[in-house]
């Protein structure tokens, strides 16, 4: 028993003791690491851009929302069946929008600002370190169009003169001093900074070739195709024309369209990884989705019926099927079906076919074909209708088409070069921006009302809590 | 071994000696309760004055030698009224002793060492085991619900053996946890869920027929010694232990069924099809389609499947439970096995589990004792998908399952559903043939050192466990069509928790004269670890199996690790003078690896005192007043209860591109996060008066809870959500009210009540650089939870659309963000329980209402089954009274297809219409128990007897607008599990 005693007042004795130690309360928290450690080299800022690379998949990115809002926003798309989706978007109900302003999509960009601002101090070799600071400019000149074009007016289209972008951050968040109220900036704020990052990353990146895997990351070809389309939104016709030819060149394009995508692979081409005509295209895997992400949320789910369980509650609105003319392979890309309960054409979608397996596919982000209609619509403004007649019928050429006529002319070519980015980039999210940057009226199908070009709904709100939280921020107009 | 000797020699010299000068004789009798009149076992008669005595048999019997001089018998029993009665030359005394309603003595288990109830200053409420022995709750949280004033218990889930919420003395905290420290004969034990298949209480692990009594800490005073994380309070569990003399042996065997407290009336497949017609045209869809998909109402063999009814059921629900306690001088014990099966009111769900106890106390010297509780279990659940708006939750698909559509084809097979809507997925099937189980071993297990240096000076060793080891298996066959597409998956998780702690404490504890001193000085050390693995397979060759070896791709995997340490100091000292003053002071210091590096330890302490008015001379003449005493009590203790790496920056894995690691700022740190703290006062006065027919308690208190472990928000363009801050002031205060009384006692019959209720306050003072609010969800001056929401004017006669009030109170049919409003709390204002024992001779009855009000509730299944028919599911038969025409006066707007009409916000506009007033009474528990006539008892050897039949949740009054206002009275409810209604037989038997 005096045994016993003792250990007791021992064990006691030393608990007393290393009470007082604060050894005693040392902890790891070993499946993460701190900042220090995961950002001495360079391994570890690739690992952060892997990370916002990650961040284009979200749903409420171009895992989903980017590539079927802005077609049901407009006149693409109809509603086939009601599962409570896009039901408001379809008609521009009031803040029925794209939200782009979740915290994830911002933790993509504060990803590349520490990038930008780290990755010179980080060990390794100065090559490396440059072609990943240069992929982070890139996505942080997508990230920023992406908000710019979808919170604010292009720059020389404002209406009342509203010129408000987006909260402009290019230095990382690091600490709580960091994480300060701003005011949004300007578009031509924002636009700035946008063309001075995609220029740095032009400087830097490797020429990728068209269609091959290489375009997985960003290359030179697509930051200046990326460009290019900056620069049409913001009215730069003749740069836009420039870059867009610059980047032809990168992906060795011709000006007759020799590299794109011809009437016997342009439908494969949406079920080939990676898309032979893709100058950036996101990557995916199965492991990036849980198990029913492919059913709940994939593009594939929504517009086809590509297995038993796809939602299949889009389909093509008349007015965009009547826009393929006779012979153009694009049609093909809408199967006349049928759907329970819908009434009218039904169509199955093809571009979306989920042909890596349960919904599954790689997303297109930028395509070769954007460049030459980039080119058109600018040579057009730049009042070189041949010019962009050439470039129509180097696309079209590719589509089974036969080349326009050179008498086409003013609105009437206008309204062709539109028509014919309708029918190439149908449900790949370009509609409802290319009518708002060139001013033009939100026009709807049967049963819904136009949303003219002047309507506060055409810029999305600004969540509330946001501008709860921040005094400097304010909404767009009208959002009551 | 020598003393012993020389002790036993002692006592023989002394029993000779007795001999030799006392003439003795026996007395005889018998013992009754003056209650019922039956014999009363153990209860002990001594002659007064001497130490010789003995207890009374199972018949009340007694004999006892007393030497002729004795003057006087007494008799002690607990429950019972000492009573002393004159020898004279009787050699028959029989007995009956008076009930003692008032208790006063009880003893209550406080921290580190008991104490009297008449002692205690801070406010401690208590529950006893034998309340809510045998009642078929599967964990003790459940059993205090409605049974301790300011503490409110709310079942969120009717899965058998789910969690519970529990709150002592309101929601201090915005972002750290606000649950109680839980601790099974001193250990500290992690609450929550233990498996993510099926809601599974981690409390569940403890039989609550095991446990002897229940105690709740509420003030700072009584939990202050707990320091860190006694902010929401402290229960403490003991469990039963023996005792010496003859082994009892006590089975409890209950049988009975479960079934659904209350279902939606849902329309049929004709009412549905008509008012889809209506919504179609009114879209200017074509009728043909609405047809296409719901059939035509005209159409008299218009199929109508009763989903409903597929699904619930009536369940069975058995208890078995055997316990055997006894020992002798040097040991006691206590040891139980318990089988507890209950289905769920949902086919398939269920939960079974399985206990087993040992309780030794052993007294190896008259000095050192040496205890130990060892518990296991093996709890068994089979899950149903609670909460959310998804498609395979019965309680979610059930109602909206369209009513024209076949559970089955003619072969019997599955039909497929069609895939617009559900994702075609046959709820019926997926309840069958999705599996979700989880399967979890615990323990919470003890051994405890006691040496006594002096009779007032002792040490305290100690030690506990409380492990526990899950598994998890889902498994999704592809039999059904969602699955199919990569032929099944089956995901299996393994969960291991650790949680250990250790105190060493000297206890003092003297009286000189009038002065007692009670001192405690000790030292805690407590850490918990927890690992997961999880692992995905697809592609199973054939839908039965499910083992990840039969998966053909080895999808994906998971797992994670986190860990917590922490250490105290405590000392407590109390004074007491004379029964009638008492001073008590009591320090802390903790110290918590949450926090960050500068800034882990924290001072916490509380002050208490007790004055016993009645004992004082001039209340002397108040002879109807048996006691009345006041208490005050000031203390801060502290809450820590956040993430475990909350303080430090930390970069975490974000998924894969191209095949390689992401990483990414996971969180922001903040490197002077500390404790929060929570200030409370408290003043109680405990009375009872007419010789303990009337007793109460009223405690009066304010709980101000500070430098909140708050996460603060950021503005999300910075990249991150929020921040961990020590800011913000929440002020929690109320009266809890707590009454029994003695209402009458008249021969054979006794009624008697115990009621409580606690009103409660609620207000966020303070954020942070004086903001007045965050977004909509915290305002300065507002409770820290309630509805802020667009208001619901009704349906506008002339066209049929739904109003909502602007900012300015006008109507529009347009909501703006202007329009919302503060509308109500979540948070009750009061909340309780009432429950009256009947008895008559053999035959008692328990009736127990539980209740809460002021809150309200938020009904969010309206969103999928109160639209008009906007939503492509079944609806509620109340949305028939749909405006039709104009003049039409209703709260059922227009339909209209996807109910996006232009000019119009949303049918599903998040407004008023869905809140209700989520106040309830509920008839909680009715037991009928009749006891066993003795001389049936006797023939069988028993010493008790007893067989009833019981109800939970039998009845329910309450406006809200869904299933259970009580499951739906927390967070999300979207298809929600609501509590269940169980009626069983049962018997217990004591040898």
């Amino acid at each position: 028993m005096k045994n016993l005693f003792k250990i007791v007042l021992l064990f006691g004795g030393i608990t007393v003791l290393s009470a007082c130690s604060d050894d005693l309360l040392d902890t790891q928290p070993r499946q993460s690491l701190t900042p220090e450690v995961a950002l001495a080299d360079v391994p570890g800022y690739q690992a952060l851009l892997n990370s916002a690379y990650g961040k284009l998949r979200n749903f409420s990115y171009y895992g989903q929302q980017m590539i079927i809002a802005p077609d049901v926003m407009a006149d693409n798309l109809r509603i086939i069946a009601n599962t409570g989706r896009y039901i408001g978007q379809e008609s521009n109900a009031d803040r029925a929008h794209i939200g782009l302003w979740y915290t994830a999509f911002w933790t993509g960009i504060n990803e590349v600002n520490v990038i930008i601002a780290g990755v010179d101090a980080a060990a390794g070799a100065d090559a490396d370190k440059a072609q990943i600071k240069a992929q982070a400019l890139f996505l942080r000149a997508l990230f920023y169009h992406d908000l710019a074009k979808v919170y604010g007016y292009e720059p020389g289209k404002e209406v009342g003169g509203w010129n408000k972008a987006v909260i402009l951050r290019t230095t990382p968040t690091l600490g709580f001093s960091d994480a300060d109220f701003r005011e949004r900036a300007t578009n031509a704020e924002v636009y700035t900074q946008i063309e001075k990052d995609l220029q740095a990353a032009i400087a830097i990146l490797p020429v990728g070739s068209i269609g091959s895997s290489g375009i997985y990351k960003a290359t030179k070809g697509a930051a200046q195709a990326l460009l290019a389309r900056v620069y049409l939104y913001a009215g730069r016709n003749s740069d836009a024309a420039t870059m867009a030819t610059n980047a032809m060149t990168s992906f060795g394009l011709t000006d007759t369209g020799t590299g794109l995508l011809t009437t016997t692979n342009y439908i494969t081409a949406f079920s080939t990884a990676p898309n032979p005509e893709s100058l950036f295209e996101l990557e995916q895997r199965s492991v990036d989705w849980s198990s029913v992400d492919g059913v709940n949320n994939s593009v594939s789910s929504l517009v086809s019926n590509v297995g038993t369980s796809a939602q299949f509650i889009l389909t093509a609105t008349d007015d965009l099927i009547s826009k393929y003319e006779s012979g153009d392979v694009r049609r093909t890309a809408w199967v006349t079906t049928t759907r329970t309960g819908a009434s009218g054409n039904v169509y199955n979608n093809e571009k979306w076919k989920g042909h890596k397996g349960d919904f599954l596919q790689n997303i297109a982000i930028l395509r070769g074909s954007e460049l030459y209609l980039i080119r058109a619509e600018a040579r057009y403004k730049l009042a070189n209708e041949a010019g962009a007649i050439a470039d129509l019928n180097a696309l079209r050429s590719k589509r089974g088409l036969a080349n326009l006529s050179s008498t086409l002319t003013g609105t009437d070519l206008f309204n062709k070069i539109m028509d014919e980015r309708r029918v190439e980039f149908a449900l790949e999210g370009h509609r409802w921006f290319d009518l708002k940057r060139n001013g033009m009226t939100i026009t709807k199908g049967a049963g819904f009302t136009a949303v003219p070009y002047t309507d506060y709904r055409i810029l999305a709100p600004i969540p509330q809590a946001e501008l709860q939280l921040n005094s400097k921020l304010v909404n767009n107009p009208n959002y009551k | 071994m020598n003393m012993k000797k020389n002790l036993l020699l002692g006592i023989m010299l002394f029993l000779t000696t007795a001999f030799a000068f006392a003439q003795k004789r026996v007395v005889t009798g018998t013992v009754i309760s003056g209650d019922d009149k039956k014999p009363l076992a153990g209860v002990s008669v001594r002659v007064k004055g001497t130490a010789t005595g003995v207890s009374t048999n199972v018949d009340g019997r007694y004999s006892i030698e007393i030497p002729e001089n004795a003057a006087a018998l007494t008799f002690t029993y607990i429950g019972f009224k000492n009573q002393e009665t004159t020898i004279a030359k009787r050699n028959t005394i029989d007995v009956t002793l008076i009930p003692d309603v008032q208790a006063l003595s009880e003893f209550v288990v406080t921290s580190f060492n008991n104490q009297s109830k008449r002692e205690i200053t801070g406010a401690i409420a208590s529950v006893k085991g034998t309340v809510f022995q045998d009642l078929p709750m599967q964990s003790f949280d459940r059993a205090m619900q409605g049974r301790v004033a300011g503490v409110q218990v709310t079942s969120t889930s009717g899965q058998p053996g789910g969690n519970l919420t529990v709150r002592v003395r309101g929601v201090g905290s915005i972002n750290a946890g606000n649950d109680p420290l839980y601790i099974v004969d001193g250990v500290q034990v992690a609450s929550g869920g233990l498996s993510g298949q099926a809601s599974q209480n981690a409390l569940g692990s403890i039989n609550p027929n095991d446990i002897e009594s229940i105690e709740v800490l509420k003030d700072a005073a009584a939990a202050a010694i707990y320091g860190a994380q006694a902010a929401n309070g402290v229960v403490l569990i003991t469990t039963k232990k023996g005792s010496k003399g003859k082994s009892k042996l006590r089975v409890s065997v209950q049988e009975g069924v479960v079934n659904a407290i209350n279902l939606y009336d849902v329309m049929d497949s004709k009412e549905l099809a008509t008012i889809k017609q209506a919504a179609f045209v009114n879209a200017g869809l074509p009728v043909a389609n609405a047809i296409a998909t719901y059939g035509n109402p005209a159409d008299p063999n218009l199929l109508n499947t009763d989903w409903v009814d597929a699904l619930y059921r009536t369940g069975r629900l058995s208890m078995y439970d055997v316990s055997l306690s006894g020992g002798d001088e040097k040991t006691t014990f206590f040891t139980s096995f318990s089988h507890n099966k209950q289905d769920g009111q949902i086919i398939m769900s269920d939960y079974a589990r399985t206990t087993g106890r040992l309780n030794v106390t052993h007294n190896p010297n008259k000095k050192l004792t040496v205890t130990t509780n060892l518990s296991l279990s093996y709890q068994n659940s089979f899950g149903s998908i609670d909460r959310g708006n998804f498609v395979n939750s019965p309680f979610v698909a059930g109602f909206e399952a369209r009513r024209n559509v076949p559970i089955y084809n003619a072969d019997g097979s599955f039909a497929a559903y069609p895939s617009n809507h559900l994702f075609g997925y046959n709820i019926v099937q997926g309840v069958n043939q999705e599996l979700r189980i989880g399967k979890t071993v615990q323990t919470v297990s003890n051994l405890q050192l006691n040496y006594k240096f002096t009779p007032w000076l002792s040490l305290n060793s100690y030690a506990g466990i409380d492990f526990s080891d899950n598994k998890d298996e889902n498994s999704r066959p592809s039999t059904i069509p969602a699955f199919s597409s990569y032929g099944g998956a089956a995901t299996y998780t393994d969960r291991r928790n650790t949680n250990y702690n250790t105190n060493h404490n000297f206890n003092v504890n003297k009286t000189f004269g009038s002065h007692t001193i009670n001192g405690i000085l000790g030292v805690e050390y407590k850490g918990a670890e927890s690992e997961a693995q999880t692992a995905t397979g697809r592609g199973f060759a054939n839908p039965t199996l499910r083992y990840l070896n039969n998966a053909a791709t080895p999808f994906s995997v998971g797992g994670s690790f986190t860990e917590f340490k922490r250490a105290g100091i405590f000392s407590q000292a109390k004074y007491e003078y004379s029964d009638k003053y008492t001073a008590e002071v009591t320090f802390r210091r903790d110290g918590h690896s949450r926090f960050g590096e500068k800034k882990r330890w924290g001072n916490f302490g509380a002050a208490s005192l007790g004055w016993r008015i009645s004992s004082e001379s001039f209340m002397k003449n108040l002879t109807w007043l048996d006691n009345l005493r006041l208490r005050a009590s000031y203390g801060v203790t502290g809450n820590s209860d956040i993430d475990n790496f909350a303080s430090r920056n930390l970069v975490g894995s974000s998924g894969q591109y191209l095949g390689g690691g992401g990483l990414s700022f996971s969180q922001l740190g903040n490197d002077l996060l500390t404790w929060e703290e929570a200030e409370t006062f408290n003043f109680g006065l405990d009375w009872s008066v007419f010789n303990g027919r009337l007793t109460g308690t009223v405690d009066a208190w304010r709980k101000n809870s500070k430098s909140l472990l708050f996460g603060t928000p950021l503005v999300i363009d910075s990249g991150f959500g929020s921040i961990t801050r020590n800011t913000g002031l929440v002020r929690n205060q109320g009266i809890d009210f707590d009454f029994q009384s003695v209402n009458v006692l008249a021969g054979k019959f006794k009624w008697t009540t115990n009621f409580n209720i606690s009103f409660l306050n609620n207000e966020l003072m303070e954020l942070y650089d004086g903001l007045q609010r965050i977004g909509n969800t915290l305002i300065v001056g507002k409770p820290i939870s309630f509805f802020y929401s667009q208001e619901f004017l009704g349906v506008n006669p002339a066209n049929g659309r739904n109003m909502y009030a602007d900012a300015n109170g006008n109507y529009t049919y347009i909501v703006a963000d202007a329009g919302l409003r503060y509308i109500g709390k979540t948070i009750p204002t009061s909340f309780g329980g009432f429950a009256n024992n009947f008895t008559y001779g053999p035959v008692s009855l328990d009736v127990f209402f539980q209740y809460q009000f002021g809150n309200l509730a938020f009904n969010q299944d309206l969103y999928n089954l109160a639209m008009s028919g906007a939503t492509p599911g079944n609806q509620l038969r109340s949305q028939l009274d749909y405006w039709k025409q104009p003049g039409d006066i209703t709260n059922t707007a227009r339909p209209y297809e996807g109910g996006q009409e232009p000019g119009t916000s949303s049918l599903q506009t998040g407004s008023t219409r869905l809140i209700s007033d989520g106040s309830y009474i509920r008839l909680k528990q009715v037991t009928l128990n009749y006891t066993l006539p003795q001389t049936l008892m006797k023939k069988f050897g028993m010493t008790q007897g007893s067989f009833f039949v019981q109800g939970l949740n039998l009845l329910t009054f309450t406006k809200y607008n869904g299933i259970d206002p009580e499951a739906n009275s927390l967070g999300s409810t979207y298809g929600s599990y609501p509590n269940a209604r169980q009626v069983a037989l049962g018997l217990n038997l004591t040898f």
